[in-house]
């Protein structure tokens, strides 16, 4: 993306208005990412913040060969699987932002759980490919190259995740 | 049973929100790598001292292109540079689009003599001299306004040149996807008798940096980026105005007009 391309030569050239800029346009989409890689909302923040502080320490060398969000969503799947440690799932209400009112929130919330539940029933190599794929909005042949797997093993990955996922959420 | 749709819509529902502790951080992390200069200045003047070998580079092949062309009364890039710089007035439309189904951004500069900048983009007039905004009008608003990021980092480029040039337009314009202009002629563009069609190196992986210009005013006409793999574009069009007031890049007369 063009616009993309240019706030990263921006920050190549020590703007650092830029690094906020690409900070708040993909903020919400990492942590919805890095939630479901986890399958735990509370632990989706610190990805992220792992995330974007190294990309801030090494932005001005930074350079760009593809998709910028692609690039930031390979690297919320890096951290997110080396911190893949099984543990206790806490349910974390989000944002306050998220809903108008309580009951609303409630129902919202409400769904997050539900979602996160379903994700953290699949096991992880196949809740990785859905969520880069449902998260990430990144085309199975990214995914593949991504994690070193062919491209029908990621389609299988994805079939076996969503079949999973229709037994759970159809209840 | 739930489709397969259903279940999509029912996973996208899934939306977190980053949280206000990891706003606050990465904003402060970022804040403080601007305030210090770090190892980062001496690569950027690393950067700085390869794009003056670029240029280098850039004069020699220019000299290549018009030895090779000489015989063949072709327009060289020096030449469209040239007369570019002769140009009084000039007018530039731009064009942006992040994506082929997003409306474009609109941008139209005017520069005149001794750094006169006039630009124009939303309800916004904004005027600014050597890239240094003087005023800024929203005209739907009628009162003075902040102006558009786009605006400032359009001009903080146009600012940041020593010399006002067609270089310093299309870069300002680029904003970096521009890496150099090459002066490489495509001879093999027959669009039409009277326009030559040069190209130049992006950072875009794939697509094309393209700019024309009419073969006997040796005027840049036209530039284009275009990034296939996304369809998001940057168009901008020359145009040469024979004169402009000197009340046209007046703050005061804006002001005054309004």
């Amino acid at each position: 993306m063009i616009e993309d391309a240019w706030l990263v030569g921006r920050i190549n050239r020590g703007d650092n208005e830029a690094l906020h800029r690409i900070y708040e346009k993909y903020k919400h989409d990492l942590v919805t990412l890095a939630g479901a890689l986890l399958a735990d909302s509370s632990a989706a923040d610190d990805v992220v913040h792992d995330v974007f502080i190294s990309f801030i320490q090494r932005a001005r060398q930074f350079r760009l060969t593809g998709s910028l969000k692609g690039f930031l969503c390979t690297c919320v799947a890096n951290r997110a699987r080396n911190r893949n440690v099984s543990e206790s799932r806490i349910i974390h209400a989000q944002d306050a932002q998220m809903a108008e009112s309580p009951e609303l929130r409630a129902q919202q919330d409400e769904q997050v759980a539900q979602v996160e539940r379903a994700l953290a029933a699949l096991p992880y190599e196949q809740r990785e490919v859905l969520s880069l794929r449902m998260y990430g909005d990144m085309r199975f042949r990214e995914i593949a190259r991504e994690l070193q797997v062919s491209i029908n093993t990621v389609q299988g990955r994805y079939r076996y995740a969503m079949q999973k996922l229709h037994t759970i959420l159809d209840d | 049973m739930k489709s397969d749709n259903e279940l999509q819509e029912q996973l996208k529902a899934f939306q977190l929100k980053a949280g206000l502790a990891l706003d606050q951080d990465v904003h402060a992390r970022i804040d403080q790598a601007a305030a210090s200069p770090g190892p980062s200045s001496e690569r950027l003047s690393v950067g700085i001292w390869a794009g003056k070998l670029g240029k280098l580079a850039i004069a020699a092949s220019i000299v290549l292109v018009m030895a090779l062309l000489w015989g063949q009364r072709n327009v060289a890039w020096a030449e469209v540079v040239e007369h570019f710089q002769s140009a009084d007035y000039v007018k530039v439309s731009t064009f942006i689009k992040n994506s082929p189904y997003e409306a474009p951004v609109q941008i139209q500069i005017w520069t005149g003599k001794e750094g006169d900048i006039r630009m124009m983009t939303g309800s916004q007039v904004i005027l600014a001299k050597h890239g240094r905004i003087t005023k800024v009008y929203d005209l739907a608003a009628q009162s003075e306004t902040d102006p558009a990021p786009i605006a400032v980092d359009v001009l903080a480029e146009i600012g940041s040149a020593e010399r006002f040039s067609l270089d310093t337009i299309i870069q300002s314009i680029s904003q970096g996807v521009l890496e150099d202009i090459t002066p490489s002629l495509l001879v093999d563009a027959h669009i039409a008798q009277d326009l030559v069609v040069f190209e130049g190196r992006s950072s875009l992986k794939q697509g094309m940096v393209r700019i024309y210009a009419l073969r006997q005013s040796k005027l840049p006409v036209s530039f284009r980026i275009w990034d296939p793999v996304d369809g998001s574009s940057i168009e901008a069009l020359f145009t040469y105005p024979k004169s402009l007031s000197d009340a046209f890049f007046d703050p005061y007369s804006l002001s005054e007009g309004l």
